[in-house]
């Protein structure tokens, strides 16, 4: 049972950490504590939970961890800028760039799609990576997302909102020099 | 009088009604006020009309949304001879501003699909609508028949075709009552949704057309592939991608085309995606390397015998699914087509 | 046209997240509002390619301890309780369960030769983890978990590849072609209903 929990689970929660993270060191480490701290109580889980339940408190592990161990580097967060968190910027933003959806609707239609969202997703915050993996990489529902970001579920529907609008971003910028 | 054969298209009035049997013709007159429990002919009869498609040639103007795009209204003209017996049809699907969007034609014997825009020739054996699929239409649906709504401003019939198995794409055809050309159609889920629809929203019947406007007239230069097979140097390619020999379908539904390939990375193999399109319906044909395991998930699927071994059938938001295995190769259809035209894609599969 | 206060209701409605009610809202907007039909379109477009995009695998060394890991405590759930007869049993306990499991418990290793070859062996796994890996693998290779033959692919994976094609079809496209006619979605709607 647990055996297999590791291989359908194992890439999916080191990928989650790898988002966190951005080192595959410190990445490693993280998900074998998560899943260590699993084993260890194992037997006091419910076995007739799904494995995804099991999945979800990884990722809850993950999570918290993450924010005390990984090492932030001094990132700036390029792609939250104050304009974005006030809402007043973000509609001249979106009356000018109105135009320019349609290219990258075009550019995501080309083989290219794939590294050009991987690209993106990389550049974007911690936070924002975080939780556009949860739900459209993991396909996990918003009550999910609250669990493992331990925050409350009202809020989930902005954030994720807000990471979109962050990787429509940095597509933008990216589509900018790719069509004539 | 010889008859010809259409197939049925599943939300798409592109393909369908391409050649015509004698039906015995006369005016509709608009202001007639039919009685209001007319009499309702035999479900089956309304059906092979429908299936076949009108004989007079005709103009309209039609919507189609196909699964989870947007709709699209373009102007259609249809070019037959209907006297003598000709099966030769050509369909112009044209946009607002009377720009070229798609061109079907066939000669009974061949077809072809031709795209103005990227100047390219489709050309394969005619598809036509074979005897053992429409048998297999009766045995995969409940057909029923009652009085339609009118749909741009003619009478209907209105048929529905529910699969026996409770599993895969269903229909919903509104028929002229008089022409039989099908006028409205619908895709229906098993849950109900409408995955995709078609509308005539004005149509008018011609009684004869010039035989030069059943012409198929591809710009200079225009490229010609083949319908259902890629070129060569596509297939070498695969070939050395995924380190296996990939099939192909000898079979599509009239209209459908290959448009392209490519290769999917999971996980450290490399899956076959084969792209056909009659336009608006994409039907996709997925084909992994040998002993890959295949998750076609547990919602309603179906045993299905194919003379290959035995498949499964189930269906998604997307349409019809279709997974089987042929000769050690693992292959999965996906497309919103009724689940025996599915099967008789599969079966044709070499 | 305000569209500010729908750009999380669109984002939620792609995501099936959205109430009865605030899905018509949102259905009855996109009728007459381009733009946030592109945003939909692109949400929906950066789901799918996000969900398909290629997983990077976990690396071996960590799949290799985690199995471990998940064996050990399987068998640990398992084993009788301690017998004067099944002395290797015992020391399979401890030594391998502290191996795997480094920082929880201070066991004392087999023997600096079998530590060494080991390490040796297990060269490329960080030093904190790399010695106690290889000894609990060692003592656990009859246990150790086979490689599971290639992992089902599942149907997901098909249907958004499927989906992306067919969102990109001309006919379906949700961006235009110049001069084709976006009908509005009610022109699909009948003037009557059928009997």
């Amino acid at each position: 049972m647990l055996q297999r929990f590791v291989e359908e689970y194992s890439d999916s929660a080191f990928q989650f950490a790898y988002r966190l993270c951005d080192d595959v060191e410190e990445s490693k480490e993280l998900v074998q504590e998560a899943f260590f701290r699993l084993f260890k109580s194992w037997d006091r889980y419910d076995a007739s939970q799904p494995l995804e339940a099991w999945f979800l408190a990884i990722l809850r592990n993950l999570y918290v961890d993450s924010v005390k161990k990984c090492d932030r580097r001094n990132r700036v967060s390029l792609d939250a800028p104050v304009r974005h968190e006030d809402g007043e910027g973000l509609s001249i933003a979106e009356t000018m760039a109105d135009a320019r959806d349609e290219d990258i609707l075009e550019a995501l239609e080309r083989r290219e799609a794939v590294e050009q969202v991987q690209e993106a997703m990389s550049s974007l915050s911690r936070d924002h990576q975080a939780i556009l993996t949860l739900c459209d990489v993991e396909g996990l529902d918003y009550t999910q997302i609250a669990q493992v970001l331990g925050a409350p579920p009202g809020t989930v529907r902005s954030r994720v909102s807000r990471a979109r609008a962050a990787l429509k971003e940095k597509l933008r910028d990216r589509t900018a020099g790719m069509v004539a | 009088m010889r008859r010809t054969t259409s197939v049925i298209q599943p939300g798409s009035l592109l393909a369908a009604g391409l050649c015509g049997a004698a039906l015995a013709l006369f005016v509709l007159d608009p202001a007639w006020a039919a009685p209001k429990k007319a009499a309702l002919p035999e479900a089956s009869e309304v059906l092979d009309d429908a299936l076949r498609g009108p004989e007079s040639p005709f103009d309209g103007t039609v919507s189609v949304r196909a699964g989870k795009g947007k709709t699209k209204k373009m102007a259609v003209r249809c070019a037959r001879v209907p006297a003598g017996g000709n099966p030769s049809c050509r369909r112009e699907f044209v946009d607002a501003k009377g720009a070229s969007l798609l061109v079907f034609a066939t000669d009974g014997s061949k077809e072809w699909v031709f795209d103005k825009k990227l100047n390219k020739v489709w050309e394969g054996p005619a598809s036509g609508y074979p005897e053992d699929l429409k048998k297999a239409v009766r045995t995969h649906y409940r057909v029923s028949i009652s009085t339609g709504a009118r749909v741009a401003g003619r009478e209907t019939w209105k048929l529905e075709l529910k699969p026996r198995s409770g599993v895969g794409v269903g229909r919903r055809l509104w028929v002229d009552r008089d022409r039989r050309l099908v006028l409205k159609d619908e895709s229906i889920l098993p849950d109900g949704t409408v995955a995709a629809r078609s509308r005539f929203s004005r149509v008018s019947f011609r009684e004869d057309d010039d035989p030069a406007a059943l012409r198929l007239e591809p710009a200079p230069g225009a490229v010609l592939v083949g319908r259902l097979t890629p070129e060569p140097a596509v297939l070498s390619k695969v070939r050395e991608e995924t380190g296996f020999e990939p099939r192909f379908p000898s079979w599509l539904p009239t209209g459908y085309v290959l448009e392209g390939v490519e290769l999917i990375p999971h996980k450290d193999k490399k899956i076959l995606h084969c792209r056909y399109s009659d336009g608006a319906h994409a039907l996709s044909l997925f084909q992994f390397p040998p002993r890959s395991k295949l998750d076609l998930g547990t919602k309603d699927r179906r045993e299905v015998r194919l003379a290959s071994g035995t498949g499964f059938a189930s269906w998604t938001e997307d349409g019809g699914v279709l997974g089987w295995s042929a000769g050690g190769t693992k292959l999965v259809l996906v497309a919103l087509l009724g689940p025996e035209v599915l099967e008789h894609i599969a079966e044709s599969v070499r | 046209m305000d569209c500010k206060g729908f750009e999380d209701l669109i984002s939620a409605y792609a995501d099936g997240e959205t109430t009865g009610e605030e899905a018509q809202l949102v259905e009855a907007h996109l009728k007459a509002c381009r733009a946030c039909g592109r945003r939909l379109a692109f949400i929906r477009r950066s789901k799918d390619i996000l969900a398909s995009m290629p997983a990077p695998e976990a690396p071996a060394d960590l799949k290799a301890a985690l199995r471990v890991a998940a064996a050990q405590a399987e068998a640990r759930s398992r084993a009788e309780p301690e017998r004067p007869g099944s002395p290797s049993g015992k020391a399979l306990a401890a030594g391998a369960l502290a191996g795997a499991l480094p920082g929880r418990a201070e066991p004392r290793p087999a023997g600096p030769t079998l530590l060494d070859r080991t390490s040796a062996w297990m060269g490329t796994l960080s030093p904190r983890y790399g010695l106690a890996f290889g000894l609990a693998a060692f003592l656990l290779v009859g246990l150790w978990f086979e490689r599971r033959q290639d992992d089902p692919v599942p149907i997901d994976v098909m249907l958004s590849a499927h989906r992306r094609y067919a969102l990109a079809q001309p006919l379906a496209r949700t961006d235009s072609d110049p001069g084709s006619v976006d009908a509005p979605a009610d022109d699909l709607e009948d003037d009557e209903t059928d009997d």
